[in-house]
Protein backbone atom coordinates (compact mmCIF):
# COMPACT_ATOMS: atom_id res chain seq x y z
CA UNK A 1 0.00 0.00 0.00
CA UNK A 2 1.32 3.46 -0.89
CA UNK A 3 2.08 6.22 1.68
CA UNK A 4 -1.06 8.12 0.61
CA UNK A 5 -3.12 4.98 1.01
CA UNK A 6 -1.77 4.31 4.50
CA UNK A 7 -2.33 7.92 5.62
CA UNK A 8 -5.56 8.73 3.81
CA UNK A 9 -7.62 9.24 7.00
CA UNK A 10 -5.01 11.52 8.45
CA UNK A 11 -4.90 13.52 5.23
CA UNK A 12 -8.69 13.74 5.13
CA UNK A 13 -8.79 14.99 8.74
CA UNK A 14 -6.02 17.53 8.11
CA UNK A 15 -8.24 19.85 6.04
CA UNK A 16 -11.03 20.31 8.62
CA UNK A 17 -8.45 20.62 11.43
CA UNK A 18 -6.65 23.42 9.60
CA UNK A 19 -9.96 25.13 8.82
CA UNK A 20 -10.91 24.95 12.50
CA UNK A 21 -7.62 26.51 13.63
CA UNK A 22 -7.97 29.33 11.07
CA UNK A 23 -11.60 29.94 12.09
CA UNK A 24 -10.76 30.13 15.81
CA UNK A 25 -7.85 32.50 15.12
CA UNK A 26 -9.98 34.63 12.83
CA UNK A 27 -12.64 34.95 15.54
CA UNK A 28 -10.03 36.32 17.95
CA UNK A 29 -8.70 38.77 15.36
CA UNK A 30 -12.23 39.79 14.41
CA UNK A 31 -13.13 40.36 18.05
CA UNK A 32 -10.12 42.63 18.52
CA UNK A 33 -10.81 44.53 15.32
CA UNK A 34 -14.50 44.99 15.99
CA UNK A 35 -13.73 46.63 19.34
CA UNK A 36 -11.85 49.41 17.55
CA UNK A 37 -13.63 52.40 16.06
CA UNK A 38 -12.55 52.18 12.44
CA UNK A 39 -15.66 52.72 10.33
CA UNK A 40 -16.91 56.30 10.27
CA UNK A 41 -20.63 56.60 9.60
CA UNK A 42 -21.57 58.92 6.71
CA UNK A 43 -23.52 62.15 7.15
CA UNK A 44 -27.05 62.41 5.78
CA UNK A 45 -28.17 65.17 3.44
CA UNK A 46 -28.72 67.58 6.32
CA UNK A 47 -25.28 67.01 7.84
CA UNK A 48 -26.46 64.74 10.67
CA UNK A 49 -24.60 61.57 11.65
CA UNK A 50 -26.68 58.61 12.87
CA UNK A 51 -25.41 56.32 15.62
CA UNK A 52 -26.97 54.54 18.62
CA UNK A 53 -30.47 55.57 17.56
CA UNK A 54 -29.49 59.22 17.79
CA UNK A 55 -28.54 62.01 15.41
CA UNK A 56 -25.61 64.30 16.07
CA UNK A 57 -23.69 67.01 14.27
CA UNK A 58 -20.86 69.39 15.01
CA UNK A 59 -22.19 72.85 15.64
CA UNK A 60 -18.97 74.76 16.40
CA UNK A 61 -15.31 74.06 17.11
CA UNK A 62 -13.44 77.17 18.24
CA UNK A 63 -11.15 78.65 20.88
CA UNK A 64 -12.81 78.43 24.27
CA UNK A 65 -13.29 81.96 25.49
CA UNK A 66 -14.98 83.06 28.65
CA UNK A 67 -13.42 80.51 31.01
CA UNK A 68 -12.82 81.96 34.46
CA UNK A 69 -11.07 81.00 37.66
CA UNK A 70 -12.90 80.22 40.89
CA UNK A 71 -12.28 83.83 41.88
CA UNK A 72 -14.07 85.03 38.75
CA UNK A 73 -10.98 86.26 36.93
CA UNK A 74 -10.30 85.32 33.29
CA UNK A 75 -8.61 81.91 33.08
CA UNK A 76 -5.32 81.84 31.20
CA UNK A 77 -3.95 78.44 30.16
CA UNK A 78 -0.22 77.62 30.20
CA UNK A 79 1.97 79.22 27.55
CA UNK A 80 1.57 77.69 24.09
CA UNK A 81 -1.55 75.77 25.19
CA UNK A 82 -4.89 76.53 23.52
CA UNK A 83 -8.21 75.41 24.99
CA UNK A 84 -10.79 74.47 22.32
CA UNK A 85 -14.52 74.07 22.75
CA UNK A 86 -16.64 71.86 20.51
CA UNK A 87 -20.41 72.14 20.64
CA UNK A 88 -22.27 69.06 19.44
CA UNK A 89 -25.99 69.05 18.63
CA UNK A 90 -27.87 65.89 19.57
CA UNK A 91 -31.29 64.57 18.68
CA UNK A 92 -31.88 61.48 20.80
CA UNK A 93 -35.17 60.12 22.08
CA UNK A 94 -33.30 57.68 24.32
CA UNK A 95 -30.02 59.31 25.31
CA UNK A 96 -29.12 56.34 27.52
CA UNK A 97 -28.09 54.49 24.35
CA UNK A 98 -25.57 57.15 23.41
CA UNK A 99 -24.66 58.12 26.97
CA UNK A 100 -21.61 55.86 27.28
CA UNK A 101 -19.57 57.77 24.73
CA UNK A 102 -16.03 59.06 24.36
CA UNK A 103 -15.55 62.36 22.58
CA UNK A 104 -12.16 63.35 21.20
CA UNK A 105 -10.74 65.88 18.81
CA UNK A 106 -8.37 65.03 15.97
CA UNK A 107 -5.61 67.42 14.90
CA UNK A 108 -3.90 67.97 11.56
CA UNK A 109 -1.23 65.38 12.45
CA UNK A 110 -3.80 62.68 13.21
CA UNK A 111 -3.30 62.91 16.97
CA UNK A 112 -6.36 62.62 19.21
CA UNK A 113 -7.14 64.48 22.41
CA UNK A 114 -9.67 63.41 25.06
CA UNK A 115 -12.04 65.83 26.73
CA UNK A 116 -11.45 67.57 30.05
CA UNK A 117 -7.65 67.76 30.29
CA UNK A 118 -7.33 67.99 34.06
CA UNK A 119 -3.89 69.56 34.25
CA UNK A 120 -4.36 72.10 31.44
CA UNK A 121 -7.74 73.22 32.81
CA UNK A 122 -6.71 73.16 36.49
CA UNK A 123 -7.94 76.32 38.20
CA UNK A 124 -10.68 77.05 35.70
CA UNK A 125 -14.44 76.99 36.13
CA UNK A 126 -16.94 76.12 33.43
CA UNK A 127 -14.63 73.90 31.40
CA UNK A 128 -16.33 70.60 32.17
CA UNK A 129 -17.54 68.54 29.23
CA UNK A 130 -21.00 67.02 29.19
CA UNK A 131 -20.29 64.03 27.00
CA UNK A 132 -23.40 62.82 25.18
CA UNK A 133 -26.07 62.80 27.89
CA UNK A 134 -28.76 65.47 27.96
CA UNK A 135 -29.31 67.59 31.03
CA UNK A 136 -32.93 68.57 30.35
CA UNK A 137 -35.19 65.52 29.90
CA UNK A 138 -38.06 67.58 28.49
CA UNK A 139 -36.59 67.76 24.99
CA UNK A 140 -34.96 65.32 22.59
CA UNK A 141 -32.86 68.08 20.98
CA UNK A 142 -29.95 69.36 23.02
CA UNK A 143 -26.40 70.68 22.62
CA UNK A 144 -23.36 69.78 24.70
CA UNK A 145 -20.01 71.55 24.97
CA UNK A 146 -16.75 69.58 25.10
CA UNK A 147 -13.34 71.01 26.06
CA UNK A 148 -9.89 70.04 24.81
CA UNK A 149 -6.30 71.26 25.24
CA UNK A 150 -4.00 71.37 22.21
CA UNK A 151 -0.56 72.81 21.56
CA UNK A 152 -0.91 76.15 19.77
CA UNK A 153 0.93 74.63 16.80
CA UNK A 154 -1.85 72.05 16.28
CA UNK A 155 -5.02 72.64 14.29
CA UNK A 156 -8.11 70.60 15.16
CA UNK A 157 -9.71 69.18 12.05
CA UNK A 158 -12.48 66.88 13.32
CA UNK A 159 -14.40 65.73 16.36
CA UNK A 160 -14.87 62.02 16.95
CA UNK A 161 -17.57 60.31 18.98
CA UNK A 162 -17.25 56.64 19.90
CA UNK A 163 -20.23 55.00 21.62
CA UNK A 164 -19.48 51.94 23.69
CA UNK A 165 -21.12 48.88 22.18
CA UNK A 166 -21.37 50.30 18.65
CA UNK A 167 -17.78 49.83 17.49
CA UNK A 168 -16.41 49.51 14.86
CA UNK A 169 -18.84 52.29 13.90
CA UNK A 170 -18.04 55.79 15.12
CA UNK A 171 -18.82 59.38 14.16
CA UNK A 172 -16.16 61.63 12.66
CA UNK A 173 -17.37 65.18 12.17
CA UNK A 174 -14.95 67.38 10.20
CA UNK A 175 -14.54 71.00 11.18
CA UNK A 176 -16.31 73.26 8.69
CA UNK B 1 15.36 -7.82 7.95
CA UNK B 2 12.34 -7.72 10.30
CA UNK B 3 14.65 -7.25 13.30
CA UNK B 4 16.43 -4.43 11.45
CA UNK B 5 13.08 -2.71 10.78
CA UNK B 6 12.10 -3.09 14.42
CA UNK B 7 15.36 -1.56 15.66
CA UNK B 8 15.05 1.21 13.09
CA UNK B 9 11.50 1.95 14.21
CA UNK B 10 12.47 2.10 17.87
CA UNK B 11 15.42 4.34 17.00
CA UNK B 12 13.14 6.66 15.00
CA UNK B 13 10.72 6.95 17.93
CA UNK B 14 13.56 7.64 20.38
CA UNK B 15 15.09 10.28 18.11
CA UNK B 16 11.66 11.93 17.72
CA UNK B 17 11.18 12.02 21.49
CA UNK B 18 14.67 13.44 22.02
CA UNK B 19 14.16 16.12 19.38
CA UNK B 20 10.78 16.96 20.93
CA UNK B 21 12.34 17.30 24.38
CA UNK B 22 15.10 19.50 22.98
CA UNK B 23 12.54 21.74 21.31
CA UNK B 24 10.45 21.96 24.48
CA UNK B 25 13.50 22.96 26.51
CA UNK B 26 14.51 25.70 24.10
CA UNK B 27 10.98 27.01 23.50
CA UNK B 28 9.98 30.10 25.49
CA UNK B 29 7.99 29.41 28.64
CA UNK B 30 4.69 31.08 29.49
CA UNK B 31 6.70 33.49 31.66
CA UNK B 32 8.94 34.35 28.71
CA UNK B 33 5.91 34.91 26.48
CA UNK B 34 4.50 37.51 28.84
CA UNK B 35 7.74 39.10 30.00
CA UNK B 36 7.84 42.85 30.25
CA UNK B 37 9.53 44.44 27.27
CA UNK B 38 12.13 46.74 28.77
CA UNK B 39 13.20 49.74 26.73
CA UNK B 40 16.56 50.91 28.03
CA UNK B 41 17.71 54.49 28.14
CA UNK B 42 19.64 57.18 29.97
CA UNK B 43 18.71 60.31 31.84
CA UNK B 44 18.01 63.48 29.84
CA UNK B 45 17.05 61.47 26.76
CA UNK B 46 13.44 60.59 25.94
CA UNK B 47 12.60 56.91 26.06
CA UNK B 48 9.50 55.98 24.10
CA UNK B 49 7.26 53.14 25.27
CA UNK B 50 4.10 52.74 23.20
CA UNK B 51 2.46 56.15 22.94
CA UNK B 52 4.41 57.63 25.83
CA UNK B 53 7.79 59.42 25.94
CA UNK B 54 9.55 59.48 29.33
CA UNK B 55 12.55 61.66 30.10
CA UNK B 56 14.36 61.67 33.44
CA UNK B 57 15.48 65.23 34.12
CA UNK B 58 16.89 64.84 37.62
CA UNK B 59 17.18 62.76 40.78
CA UNK B 60 17.34 63.84 44.38
CA UNK B 61 16.54 62.27 47.70
CA UNK B 62 15.43 63.01 51.22
CA UNK B 63 14.76 61.44 54.58
CA UNK B 64 11.55 63.44 54.98
CA UNK B 65 8.87 64.57 52.54
CA UNK B 66 6.35 67.33 53.17
CA UNK B 67 2.92 66.62 51.70
CA UNK B 68 0.90 69.46 50.13
CA UNK B 69 -1.27 69.52 53.27
CA UNK B 70 1.84 70.18 55.38
CA UNK B 71 2.15 66.74 56.97
CA UNK B 72 5.70 65.41 57.09
CA UNK B 73 6.37 61.79 56.16
CA UNK B 74 9.37 59.89 57.58
CA UNK B 75 10.78 56.67 56.21
CA UNK B 76 12.96 53.82 57.41
CA UNK B 77 14.58 53.83 53.98
CA UNK B 78 15.04 56.88 51.82
CA UNK B 79 12.81 58.94 49.58
CA UNK B 80 14.03 58.93 46.00
CA UNK B 81 12.53 61.85 44.10
CA UNK B 82 12.64 61.72 40.30
CA UNK B 83 12.03 64.72 38.06
CA UNK B 84 10.33 63.37 34.95
CA UNK B 85 8.99 64.81 31.73
CA UNK B 86 6.08 62.86 30.28
CA UNK B 87 4.64 63.33 26.80
CA UNK B 88 1.87 61.57 24.90
CA UNK B 89 2.95 61.02 21.32
CA UNK B 90 -0.25 60.12 19.48
CA UNK B 91 -3.31 60.17 21.70
CA UNK B 92 -4.32 61.10 25.22
CA UNK B 93 -2.73 58.66 27.61
CA UNK B 94 -1.27 58.43 31.13
CA UNK B 95 1.50 56.68 33.00
CA UNK B 96 -0.38 53.74 34.47
CA UNK B 97 2.62 51.84 35.81
CA UNK B 98 5.33 53.76 37.65
CA UNK B 99 8.02 52.11 39.74
CA UNK B 100 11.71 51.86 40.52
CA UNK B 101 13.45 48.52 40.09
CA UNK B 102 16.68 47.40 41.72
CA UNK B 103 19.24 44.94 40.40
CA UNK B 104 17.80 42.07 42.45
CA UNK B 105 14.48 42.31 40.63
CA UNK B 106 12.61 44.09 43.42
CA UNK B 107 10.25 46.86 42.35
CA UNK B 108 9.08 49.82 44.40
CA UNK B 109 5.87 51.35 43.12
CA UNK B 110 5.29 55.08 43.29
CA UNK B 111 4.46 55.94 46.90
CA UNK B 112 0.78 55.76 47.74
CA UNK B 113 1.21 57.23 51.23
CA UNK B 114 -0.45 60.35 49.86
CA UNK B 115 -2.06 61.23 46.57
CA UNK B 116 0.83 62.50 44.49
CA UNK B 117 0.14 64.89 41.63
CA UNK B 118 2.01 62.50 39.35
CA UNK B 119 1.14 58.90 40.04
CA UNK B 120 -0.24 55.86 38.24
CA UNK B 121 -3.09 57.10 36.04
CA UNK B 122 -2.60 60.79 36.79
CA UNK B 123 -2.36 63.23 35.10
CA UNK B 124 -3.85 62.76 31.66
CA UNK B 125 -1.23 63.53 29.03
CA UNK B 126 -2.24 65.34 25.86
CA UNK B 127 -0.24 64.83 22.64
CA UNK B 128 2.45 67.44 22.14
CA UNK B 129 2.02 68.93 25.64
CA UNK B 130 4.92 67.70 27.81
CA UNK B 131 4.29 67.57 31.55
CA UNK B 132 7.23 68.08 33.91
CA UNK B 133 7.13 67.34 37.64
CA UNK B 134 8.54 65.32 40.51
CA UNK B 135 7.42 61.96 41.84
CA UNK B 136 8.55 60.22 45.04
CA UNK B 137 9.41 56.58 45.74
CA UNK B 138 10.20 55.03 49.12
CA UNK B 139 13.07 52.54 48.82
CA UNK B 140 15.56 50.75 51.10
CA UNK B 141 18.80 52.71 51.49
CA UNK B 142 20.92 49.85 50.19
CA UNK B 143 18.91 49.73 46.96
CA UNK B 144 19.09 53.45 46.22
CA UNK B 145 22.35 53.23 44.28
CA UNK B 146 21.17 50.62 41.79
CA UNK B 147 17.78 51.79 40.60
CA UNK B 148 16.12 52.20 37.24
CA UNK B 149 12.85 53.92 36.39
CA UNK B 150 10.09 51.65 35.09
CA UNK B 151 7.24 53.58 33.50
CA UNK B 152 4.63 52.42 31.05
CA UNK B 153 1.13 53.02 29.75
CA UNK B 154 -0.39 49.79 31.02
CA UNK B 155 -1.42 49.13 34.60
CA UNK B 156 -1.53 45.40 33.84
CA UNK B 157 2.25 45.26 34.29
CA UNK B 158 1.67 45.57 38.02
CA UNK B 159 -0.59 42.53 38.23
CA UNK B 160 1.53 40.20 36.17
CA UNK B 161 -0.23 40.56 32.83
CA UNK B 162 2.93 41.98 31.38
CA UNK B 163 3.80 41.71 27.67
CA UNK B 164 4.04 45.48 27.62
CA UNK B 165 6.74 48.02 26.95
CA UNK B 166 8.20 49.64 30.05
CA UNK B 167 11.14 52.01 30.40
CA UNK B 168 14.36 50.89 32.03
CA UNK B 169 16.17 54.16 32.68
CA UNK B 170 19.18 53.84 34.97
CA UNK B 171 19.30 56.42 37.77
CA UNK B 172 22.93 57.27 38.59
CA UNK B 173 23.15 57.69 42.36
CA UNK B 174 26.32 57.46 44.47
CA UNK B 175 26.50 55.99 47.97
CA UNK B 176 27.71 59.34 49.32
CA UNK B 177 24.59 61.03 47.89
CA UNK B 178 22.31 58.58 49.70
CA UNK B 179 24.21 59.21 52.97
CA UNK B 180 23.75 62.94 52.48
CA UNK B 181 20.02 62.52 51.76
CA UNK B 182 19.53 60.45 54.91
CA UNK B 183 21.42 62.92 57.08
CA UNK B 184 19.44 65.91 55.79
CA UNK B 185 16.38 66.41 58.04
CA UNK B 186 14.96 69.24 55.95
CA UNK B 187 11.69 67.93 54.44
CA UNK B 188 11.61 67.82 50.65
CA UNK B 189 8.72 69.47 48.83
CA UNK B 190 7.88 67.97 45.46
CA UNK B 191 7.65 70.21 42.39
CA UNK B 192 4.07 69.90 41.10
CA UNK B 193 3.47 68.92 37.45
CA UNK B 194 3.20 71.66 34.88
CA UNK B 195 2.88 71.80 31.11
CA UNK B 196 6.22 72.89 29.69
CA UNK B 197 6.46 73.95 26.08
Amino acid sequence: MSWFGRNRWGLIALGPALALVVAVSAQGVQGTLSARPRQAVPADGDGWYHLAEARLRLSTLEHATGLVTAAGRPFTPATHVVIWRAVIDFDAANDALIGDCQVSVEDDLGRTYDTDPDLELAGSVGGTSRGCLRVDDSTTRYSNAEFFALPESAQPIAVRVVVDGYQPLYVRMPRR
Amino acid sequence: MTRLKLIGGIAAVLVTLLVGQALLRTAPSADDDSATFLVGGRSFRPVVVGGLAVTVLGIRGASLVRRPDGQILDTGGVWVIVDVELTATQQTTAVRYLALADRDGNTYRVSQRWHQAITEGVPDLQPGLPVDGEVAFEVPRDAATQLSLRAGEHWSVAVGLRSRAVTDIALPVERSEVDRWVADRDPAVLVPPAVVL
